[in-house]
């Protein structure tokens, strides 16, 4: 193979393809034009220009995909963020609601320093019963008797009357059954509340018992009298949206709204354990 | 002599055509095409023309179209110091030599060709480097250009050879040059 690299051949390309490398870079740095590169790129330019053409085009098919594939990387990366801030966004709703009960639960707590709670989470209602009755998560394992008021921060919900181990039943001030001892917050005219069924069906209640001239008007406050052993003294029952004169028994009749939306609720306090004053 | 210059001249056509088409191809669609990959790198198809011209038609014309080769690569590739047609050269004159002592001019020959011979671009490439970015480092040059350079460079020289083979059966019928 030696003789080949001794070849005059060879020497010749070897000085040629040194002269190729070494004279355009004397020319360019003399600052000369080289003829022969401005010649073939003026030739190749039309050719490049095509081909360069077709690159981008094929370039930019793949730079779609490409880009395709980024988005869609990007879409599942801004959906799981969207997931992960909406479950936020729903836990902090939840805490809100429930920030809001415990803040209402601590203000009633300080206003009743001796009353002792057991907080229950209604987990059914009665379909069909007209609001009248819940199921609620506590029973005698936490402590929860028959006859014990239900209430929330606003006023009463009704008693318990029903009670299972780890549940209980509770029915609503509207129920028919109940009765409580209950007075006009302006005039401490007193009174029994009790349900009626033509109220019941609009969530309403009704106060009997008032004398034909019973100072009560439309708007008055009603609270419980503590007469009954079911209910403390103090807590608001409702409010008086008609009053009327039973010509029968010629009493005074008020229906009463409660405090309470029963239909909101979703939280309820059972009060199991109270003294007979109040601060 | 006015048949054997016709012939040359033919060949010189042929050839040149070759290596211009190559240039062509490897300045504008695949340089274009390595920048919409990722790790993409510009075959060197002027190599691969040169190795193809030289294992199908001898070890001068392989020196000669080596030459070519660089000086196409000076032109249309526009790097600041072209140390191609060297290294083009003896690429050609060494395959040319090689095909016809030891290897021969098939497929599997042409790869060892192109391994070989690939080195040698690297080899050039790292000296151009290095004489244009003195701070470069080894590793980052490596990773970044030499290992994409050379494999795209064995992947696309196989574009090359099969058509040059057609080429060159079609010009060794028609010029009667011995295979």
């Amino acid at each position: 193979m030696g003789k080949f690299f001794k070849s005059r051949f060879f020497f010749v390309t070897v000085i040629l393809a040194l002269a190729v490398v070494i004279v355009p870079s004397v020319l360019s740095a003399m600052g000369l034009s080289n003829y022969v590169h401005s010649t073939l790129e003026m030739v190749a330019q039309p050719f490049q220009t095509a081909f360069t053409w077709l690159g981008d085009a094929l370039g930019g098919f793949g730079a779609y995909f490409t880009a395709v594939e980024d988005l869609s990387a990007e879409n599942e990366d801004l959906r799981q963020k969207l997931e992960a801030a909406e479950d936020q966004l729903y836990n902090a709703r939840l805490l809100e609601e429930e920030n809001a009960w415990l803040r209402d639960y601590l203000g009633l707590k300080r206003l009743h320093t001796d009353y002792r709670f057991e907080v229950a989470s209604i987990i059914g209602r009665d379909a069909g019963n007209a609001l009248t009755s819940f199921t609620l998560n506590r029973g005698a394992l936490h402590g929860i008797e028959l006859g014990m008021p239900v209430l929330t921060e606003v006023g009463i919900v009704g008693e318990v009357v029903e009670v299972g181990t780890t549940w209980c039943r509770a029915e609503t001030l509207i129920e028919t059954a109940s009765s409580i001892g209950a007075y006009v917050e302006r005039s401490a005219q007193s009174g029994i509340v009790s349900g009626s069924f033509d109220l019941a069906l609009a969530g309403m209640c009704r106060m009997e018992y008032l004398p034909a001239d019973a100072d009560i008007r439309v708007g008055d406050r009603i609270l419980t009298s503590g007469i009954s052993s079911v209910y403390p003294a103090g807590l608001c029952v409702g409010e008086v949206t008609a009053v009327s004169l039973d010509p029968y028994s010629r009493t005074t009749v008020a229906e009463i709204t409660p405090a309470v939306e029963l239909d909101e609720l979703k939280k309820v306090m059972i009060l199991t354990g109270f003294s007979t004053y109040t601060e | 002599m006015s048949q054997q210059f016709h012939t040359a001249v033919r060949r010189l056509v042929i050839w040149g055509g070759v290596l211009f088409a190559a240039a062509i191809l490897q300045t504008s669609l695949l340089a274009r095409l390595a920048q919409a990959i990722p790790y993409g790198a510009v075959p060197d198809l002027l190599l691969a023309a040169t190795v193809a011209v030289a294992i199908f038609d001898g070890e001068r014309t392989g020196a000669l179209a080596g030459i070519a080769a660089g000086i196409f690569a000076g032109a249309l590739g526009g790097t600041g110091i072209n140390l191609l047609p060297v290294a083009y050269m003896l690429c050609g004159y060494v395959c040319g030599i090689w095909s016809t002592m030891s290897l021969s001019s098939n497929f599997p020959s042409w790869c060892v060709y192109m391994l070989t011979t690939g080195l040698a671009r690297a080899a050039v490439t790292l000296v151009t480097i290095a004489l244009s970015y003195p701070d470069y480092t080894l590793l980052d040059v490596a990773a970044h250009i030499l290992l994409p350079e050379y494999a795209a460079t064995l992947l696309f020289s196989v574009l090359i050879y099969f058509p040059v083979r057609r080429i060159a059966q079609s010009v060794n019928r028609r010029l009667r040059i011995p295979e």
